[in-house]
C-alpha cells in the first residue's frame, strides 16, 4: 500500500459504507480529502458550512448555454460522498472532487457523436438527438453499482447486508478499514473479468449497441479517462506535500487507482488527448432533492429504491441491536400508516410482523431482517396476504418523502433565477400558504401575471389553483390561489432540464407532449384530438406563440386525416373559445380560424353519415356536442362576423335543416335539432308545434316520442320558467289534444318531467299559474266556468247536518 | 399389504424426508422432524449436498413458501388463501408431513362441521357407564394435535359455521383447551401448529371473525404466473398420478398437456394468449387441478378405450366436462370460443372436431 494515500472504494448512497467510512476517515487523520465528484462543484463547497444546506441535495452542474445539458450528483445524509465533505469540514481538511471535469465529459460526449453520423444534422435535433440518448444509456449495472452485484451473487438481495455481513466477517484488527481492502480486492478480480470479457467480445458489444447509439461503447474508454484523471489529481495532491490523503471513490474505481506510481506514462498519454478538448463552460448550483428523486440515475450511477429505510439504517448506529431496533421501529410505523388508513395495525399486529421477519430472516441464513423480510412480514401479518396496502408502505416508508433545502443566496439555477425575477417583477411573493389573487386581464400587469401562473402550471409546477368562479364575469377575469410549497423547488429543477426560463421551458413541454401525441397516432393507438385542443388551450392562456404554432401546426395534420366526425365536434368549441379570447388576450386568430375553417367543413360533410343509426348512447354523446357545437359558432358569429363567423354559423342551420328532414334520426338529436332551429329562427312556432305533436302522436313509438320531448326541453326545467314562447308551444300543443289523447300522452311527458328535480317542478307549476295569458286561456277550461253556485248551495244544510249535526245553537 | 388408492404425503415421500433428515443439520424447532430450511427444500425442491434429489411438491413463488413456513416456526397459526385449484391443501398436507411427520391429523370444513370435530367429544356409551372420564372423551385432530406437539390442518375454514370458527380462538392464543367437565385442561406441546385452508372465493359464506383473524398470517397462494409453468405442474402431477394409478397409458403428451392448459388459462383471463380476442368466461374455476384430471382421466381412457396415446378425443370430453358447468351460460362459452379460437388455430383441427362432435351427440 501507498504510504502517502490511501484508497477507499465505496457504495454510492451506502449508508453500511458511509458508517464504515467516517470510522475509517476518523482513525487515518487524513490531511487531505479526495471525493470522486465534479471539480466544477468545489466551488460550491464553502456552502457546506452553512446550516441551510441540508440534504438530500444534489449537485446541479449545467451548460449556461444550453440548460438541458446538466448533470445532477444528489447527497444524502447516508451518502458516504456526503459523510466525508461534512468529515472534511468539521475537521478543516482541504477536500477536492477530482473526477474529470463535466465541462469536458460533455465536450467529449459531444465530440464522440460528431464524429459519428449525427454530424450533419442541425443543431436543433442534434441537440435533441442526445438528450433521447442520455435517457437510453444504459451502462451495465456492474459499473453501476457493483456492490449490489456481488451481494446478489453472494445471496443477498440487499447490499446493505451485504456490507454488514463483510464488515463483521473481516477480523483485521482495523476492522472498517479491513472492509476496504476486501472490497479492492473483490474489485480488483471483477475488473480483471470484465476486461477479458470485453476485449474478446468487443465486436458483439458494438453490434448491440449500434442501433441505439449508446454511451457505453465509448464509455469504457470514457471509463478510462476518467481514471487517469484521477490518478493525476492524487499524484498532484501529494506533489503538494501532503502525506495522507484519503481519496473516497466508487467501489468499482478502488483497485485502479491504489498504485498511482505505475501508470504515469499512459496517464500522460491519456491527458495529452483530453487536453485538445476544449471543455463547455460548465455552472454549478446547490438545488433541493428528494428521496424519490434519489431512484434516479445520476451522476453517481444507478438509483437506490429504498432511501427512507437507508436512511432508518443510518440514524440507527451499526450494531445488531441497533440494527434490530430499526427494524422494530420500522414496523411501528407500518402499523401506523396502515391505521391512518383505516386498515388494522394494532401493536400485536407490530409484534407478530416483527417476529416473523426474524424468523423469516433466519430461514434465509440471514443474521437481521432485511427489507425484503419485512415486506413479506407485512403482507403476511397486517394486510392479510394482500399487495395492494403494501404500495401505501414502499410509498413512505421504502422511498420517504424527506425533501431538502438549500441556503438563500446559494447560486440557483438559470429558471429559478428566471422565476424568481418574474415574480419579483411582478410583485408576487413566493410564500406558502393560500392567498387568493383576483386579475383584471385587462391591466399590463395582471395579463403577465395570469400567463406566468399558467405557465408553471404546464410545467406541473402548481403553484397557483385557478379557481373556476361561479356566475362567469366575463372573460376577462380570473380567480387564483397562490400557495407556494417548499418541494416544488425540485420539480422547478426537473423543469430546468427543458429551458432557462419559464416560458421556454413551458414551450418545450408542449413540443414534447405534441411529438409525442404525434408518434403515439402514427403508431396505431388512437389519440384524441381533444388533447391538443385543450393543450393549445393551456398556451393560449399562457401566451406561447411558439407552442400555439407547433400545436395549430400539428392540428391541421392530424384534422386531416382524422375520420371521426365525432372527434372533429369534440376539438371545435375549445378552437372557438380560444378565439373568444384571442381579443382579450391580444393574440391573433388567423392561424385558429384557419384550423377552424378546416374543422368545421369537415364536420359538415360528415356529420350526416355520423348521425345515422345511432344508439341512445351514442345519441347522448352526439347532443351534448351539439349544445357545445351551436353556441360556439354562433357567439364567433358576433365577435369574428369577417372572418369565420358568418359563413359557418349559416352552413351549420343549414346542416341541421337537413338534418331536421329526416325521418330516421334518433328521437333525442331530432328534438334537439328542432328547438335549436326554433331558437335561431330557422323554424317557425307552428313547425315546431307540428313536429311536436308528430313526434308525440299515438302512431309512433313511445320511446322515440319521450327521447325527442327530451332533446327539446333539454336544458332542465330552468328552460320551460324562463322561455315563454317555448312554454306557450307545449301549453298550446297540451290544450289542443283531444281528451283520449291526452291521456294516452301522459305517460311520456310524466317521464320527461320526473328527470326536472322536484324544485323545478314546483316552479314550472308557479310559473304557470302566474303567467296571465296562460291563464286567460285555461279560463276556458276550468272547472270555474262551469261551476253552477246554485246547486252547489243546495249541498250546504245536508253538509251542515253532516259535520255540525242537529244543534241550531253552534 | 393392502395397497392403498391414496398414499399421505408422509408416505409417499418417505425416501425423501429421510434423506433430508440425514442431511439437515440446521437447527431444529421442538418436535419438528426437520428444520425450517429443509421443509423448505422438501417444499421447493432441490439438489441436497449428498447428491440426492428432492422434486418439486410446489411449483411457484418460494417467497410465499417461506414466509408459510416461517410463521409455523413462530407461534402464529398459517392460512393459506387461493381460489380453488391453486395446491392450498397440498402445501398444507406437505408441510404437515414435513413438520411433524404426520399430515393425518385434519379437520375437514363443511357447512355441517360440529365443535366436537375441533374440540372434543363423547363416546356416549362410556360416559353413560362411568361417567365424565378421560376414557369417556374422544379427541379432536386438533386435540391429539395439542398432546403429541403437531401440526394440525383445517381444510376449508370458512365453510365453517362461525361460532364454531370461533372455537379456535382459545386453543390458538392461549395454546390450551380446558376440558370443564373433567376440569381439567389440555396444554399443547412445543411444536403444535394449525395449517388452515380458505377459498378466496366464498370467502364471504362464514368470514372470519377479526379476533381469530388477528390470530393467522396469511398467505395467498396465486394462480400459476405463466403457461410454461403451469403446463409443469399438469404434466409432473399427472405422471406422479398415473403411477399411483398404475395407468395403462404411456407418459403424458407435454403438446396435449399445453393445448389444455392454454385452453383454461385463456377462458380463465377472458382473453386469448396473444392478447388480440377478447372471450367470454365460463362460471366454473378451470383451475390448475381440474386441467391436472382432464389430463388424467384423458390418458385413463386412451389406455383402456383408445390406442394408448394421448389423442384430442380423449381429451376433449373432459375439457367439455369441465368448461360447462352451467348447461345454458357455459355452453354458449364454450361454442363461441370453439368456433373463435378452436377452429382456426393451426394444429387444433382434431381438437375442434372431437369438441363438436361431442356437442352434437349430447
Amino acid at each position: 500500500m501507498n504510504s502517502f494515500y490511501r484508497v477507499f472504494g465505496i457504495r454510492h448512497h451506502g449508508p453500511g459504507s458511509a458508517r464504515s467510512l467516517v470510522g475509517v476517515l476518523r482513525d487515518y487523520q487524513p490531511d487531505f480529502i479526495l471525493i470522486e465528484g465534479p471539480p466544477e462543484g468545489d466551488q460550491l463547497l464553502s456552502w457546506l458550512t452553512d446550516p441551510g444546506l441540508q440534504p438530500p441535495v444534489a449537485l446541479l452542474l449545467y451548460n449556461p448555454k444550453r440548460p438541458r445539458q446538466s448533470v445532477f450528483y444528489p447527497f444524502a445524509p447516508f451518502s458516504p460522498e456526503w459523510q466525508a465533505l461534512r468529515f472534511s469540514q468539521e475537521n478543516q481538511i482541504p477536500v477536492h472532487f477530482f473526477d474529470l471535469s463535466v465541462g469536458l465529459g460533455m465536450a467529449l460526449e459531444e465530440s464522440i457523436i460528431n464524429s459519428e453520423s449525427l454530424g450533419e444534422f442541425p443543431d436543433e435535433i442534434h441537440e435533441n438527438a442526445k438528450l433521447v440518448e442520455r435517457v437510453e444509456v444504459n451502462i451495465p449495472d456492474l459499473i453501476l453499482d457493483p456492490i449490489s452485484w456481488a451481494a446478489e451473487i453472494a445471496g443477498y438481495p440487499d447490499p446493505e447486508h451485504w456490507w454488514e455481513n463483510l464488515v463483521e466477517q473481516t477480523h483485521s484488527e482495523e476492522r472498517e478499514s479491513g472492509v476496504f481492502e476486501a472490497i479492492e480486492a473483490l474489485m480488483g478480480a471483477l475488473r480483471a473479468e470484465e476486461n477479458t470479457s470485453v476485449s474478446s467480445d468487443d465486436d458483439r458489444f458494438i453490434s448491440k449497441s449500434a442501433d441505439k447509439r449508446v454511451r457505453f461503447l465509448p464509455a469504457t474508454s470514457y471509463e478510462t479517462q476518467r481514471e487517469a484523471v484521477m490518478r493525476t489529481e492524487i499524484r498532484n495532491v501529494i506533489n503538494r506535500g501532503y502525506g495522507r490523503v484519503a481519496v473516497v471513490c466508487g467501489a468499482w474505481h478502488a483497485p485502479a487507482l491504489t498504485n498511482v506510481d505505475r501508470s504515469v506514462d499512459i496517464d500522460l498519454e491519456i491527458l495529452k488527448a483530453l487536453n485538445s478538448i476544449k471543455p463547455y463552460k460548465i455552472e454549478a448550483a446547490w438545488v433541493p432533492w428528494d428521496f424519490e428523486r434519489l431512484g434516479w440515475q445520476s451522476g453517481y450511477g444507478a438509483g437506490i429504491e429504498s432511501p427512507a429505510w437507508y436512511d432508518l439504517l443510518w440514524q440507527n448506529g451499526s450494531t445488531r441491536d441497533d440494527q434490530r431496533h430499526a427494524v422494530i421501529k420500522w414496523m411501528a410505523n407500518a402499523a401506523l400508516i396502515l391505521r391512518e388508513q383505516g386498515l388494522e395495525g394494532s401493536p400485536s399486529h407490530t409484534i407478530e410482523a416483527v417476529r416473523l421477519s426474524e424468523v423469516l430472516a433466519t430461514l434465509r441464513g440471514r443474521s437481521i431482517p432485511g427489507l425484503k423480510e419485512m415486506m413479506d412480514a407485512v403482507q403476511s401479518v397486517f394486510c392479510l396476504g394482500d399487495d395492494l396496502p403494501l404500495n401505501l408502505v414502499q410509498r413512505k416508508l421504502v422511498v420517504g418523502e424527506k425533501t431538502g433545502t438549500v441556503p438563500e443566496g446559494a447560486p440557483l439555477t438559470p429558471l429559478q433565477k428566471d422565476l424568481q425575477a418574474a415574480a419579483k417583477s411582478l410583485r408576487l411573493q413566493l410564500k406558502s400558504g393560500p392567498s387568493p389573487l383576483a386579475l383584471d386581464l385587462r391591466k399590463e400587469n395582471d395579463l403577465r401575471r395570469s400567463h406566468l401562473l399558467h405557465r408553471l402550471a404546464i410545467l406541473d409546477i402548481p403553484w397557483g389553483a385557478f379557481q373556476v368562479r361561479h356566475g362567469a364575469l366575463g372573460t376577462f377575469h380570473e380567480d387564483w390561489v397562490l400557495d407556494w410549497k417548499p418541494e416544488f423547488v425540485v420539480r422547478v429543477i426537473a423543469a430546468s432540464l427543458l429551458g432557462n426560463s419559464v416560458a421556454s421551458a413551458a414551450s418545450e413541454q408542449i413540443d414534447r407532449k405534441t411529438r409525442a401525441w404525434v408518434n403515439a397516432s402514427e403508431t396505431a393507438s388512437v389519440q384524441r384530438l381533444s388533447d391538443l385542443t385543450s393543450w393549445l388551450n393551456d398556451c393560449m392562456l399562457a401566451d406561447l406563440p411558439d407552442a400555439i404554432r407547433t400545436i395549430l401546426n400539428t392540428l391541421t395534420g392530424a384534422a386531416a386525416q382524422i375520420a371521426d366526425v365525432v372527434q372533429l365536434m369534440e376539438a371545435l368549441p375549445p378552437l372557438a373559445g380560444i378565439l373568444r379570447y384571442g381579443s382579450v388576450r391580444k393574440f391573433h386568430s388567423d392561424l385558429i380560424v384557419e384550423v377552424i375553417n378546416g374543422i368545421a367543413e369537415r364536420i359538415f360533410v360528415g356529420i350526416q353519415t355520423a348521425c345515422t343509426g345511432l344508439g341512445d348512447d351514442a345519441a347522448v354523446e352526439i347532443c351534448g356536442l351539439f349544445n357545445e357545437l351551436h353556441p360556439a359558432l354562433s357567439v364567433n358569429r358576433d365577435v369574428f362576423l369577417d372572418v369565420v363567423g358568418r359563413d359557418h354559423y349559416t352552413s351549420w342551420l343549414d346542416t341541421l335543416l337537413l338534418l331536421h328532414s329526416r325521418k330516421d334520426l334518433h328521437g333525442l338529436l331530432a328534438g334537439r335539432v328542432t328547438r335549436i332551429l326554433l331558437d335561431a329562427g330557422k323554424l317557425g312556432t307552428d313547425a315546431a308545434q307540428d313536429d311536436l305533436t308528430l313526434a308525440l302522436s299515438l302512431a309512433s313509438d313511445h320511446l322515440r316520442g319521450s327521447a325527442w320531448l327530451e332533446g327539446f326541453l333539454s336544458g332542465g326545467g330552468e328552460v320551460l320558467i324562463h322561455d315563454i314562447k317555448l312554454m306557450s308551444i307545449l301549453d298550446d300543443w297540451l290544450v289542443n289534444l283531444s281528451a283520449d289523447a291526452f291521456n294516452q300522452t301522459l305517460p311520456l311527458l310524466r317521464r320527461t318531467f320526473s328527470t326536472f328535480t322536484p324544485p323545478e317542478r314546483q316552479r314550472i307549476g308557479e310559473a304557470v299559474q302566474q303567467s296571465g295569458s296562460l291563464q286567460a286561456r285555461h279560463s276556458n277550461f276550468s272547472t270555474e266556468s262551469r261551476f253552477d253556485a246554485q246547486r252547489a248551495a243546495a249541498v250546504l244544510p245536508v253538509l251542515k247536518l253532516l259535520l255540525v249535526g242537529g244543534d241550531e245553537t253552534i | 399389504m393392502v395397497e392403498t388408492l391414496r398414499q399421505h404425503a408422509e408416505q409417499q415421500w418417505q425416501e425423501e424426508l429421510a434423506e433430508l433428515k440425514k442431511t439437515d443439520t440446521r437447527q431444529r424447532p421442538t418436535n419438528w422432524i426437520l428444520s425450517p430450511w429443509a421443509v423448505t427444500q422438501f417444499i421447493i425442491g432441490g439438489v441436497l449436498d449428498n447428491g440426492f434429489t428432492i422434486s418439486p411438491k410446489y411449483i411457484g413463488n418460494q417467497r410465499l413458501i417461506e414466509i408459510a413456513v416461517a410463521t409455523l416456526a413462530t407461534d402464529r397459526a398459517l392460512l393459506l388463501l387461493g381460489v380453488p385449484g391453486t395446491a392450498k391443501s397440498r402445501v398444507s398436507e406437505h408441510l404437515a408431513a414435513a413438520i411433524s411427520g404426520d399430515s393425518k391429523l385434519l379437520v375437514q370444513g363443511t357447512a355441517g362441521t360440529a365443535e366436537e370435530a375441533i374440540r372434543y367429544g363423547w363416546n356416549y356409551a362410556r360416559l353413560l357407564s362411568e361417567g365424565p372420564s378421560a376414557n369417556a372423551l374422544v379427541p379432536s385432530p386438533v386435540l391429539i394435535a395439542m398432546q403429541e406437539g403437531k401440526m394440525a390442518r383445517v381444510e376449508e375454514l370458512t365453510r365453517i359455521p362461525s361460532d364454531v370458527q370461533d372455537a379456535l380462538i382459545t386453543i390458538l392464543s392461549e395454546k390450551a383447551l380446558p376440558i370443564p367437565e373433567l376440569n381439567h385442561e389440555v396444554q399443547a406441546v412445543k411444536g403444535f401448529n394449525l395449517v388452515a385452508t380458505a377459498n378466496s372465493r366464498d370467502r364471504g359464506v362464514n368470514e372470519l371473525s377479526s379476533a381469530l383473524k388477528r390470530r393467522f398470517n396469511t398467505v395467498i397462494l396465486p394462480l400459476p404466473a405463466s403457461l410454461d409453468e403451469e403446463v409443469d405442474i399438469v404434466s409432473r402431477r399427472v405422471s406422479e398420478m398415473g403411477r399411483a394409478l398404475e395407468l395403462p397409458a404411456p407418459s403424458p403428451a407435454v403438446e396435449e398437456i399445453r393445448r389444455v392448459v392454454t385452453i383454461f388459462r385463456e377462458l380463465r383471463a377472458g382473453l386469448t394468449l396473444d392478447g388480440k380476442t377478447r372471450l367470454k368466461s365460463p362460471s366454473g374455476t378451470l383451475s390448475t387441478a381440474e386441467a391436472i384430471s382432464v389430463v388424467t382421466s384423458g390418458l385413463s381412457l386412451s389406455g383402456h378405450f383408445g390406442d394408448g396415446s394421448l389423442r384430442a378425443t380423449d381429451i376433449a370430453s373432459g375439457i367439455v366436462g369441465t368448461v360447462i358447468k352451467d348447461p345454458v351460460h357455459d355452453r354458449i362459452v364454450w361454442q363461441e370460443y370453439l368456433e373463435t379460437v378452436v377452429k382456426s388455430r393451426t394444429g387444433w383441427k382434431d381438437l375442434y372436431r372431437a369438441s363438436k362432435d361431442i356437442l352434437a351427440s349430447e
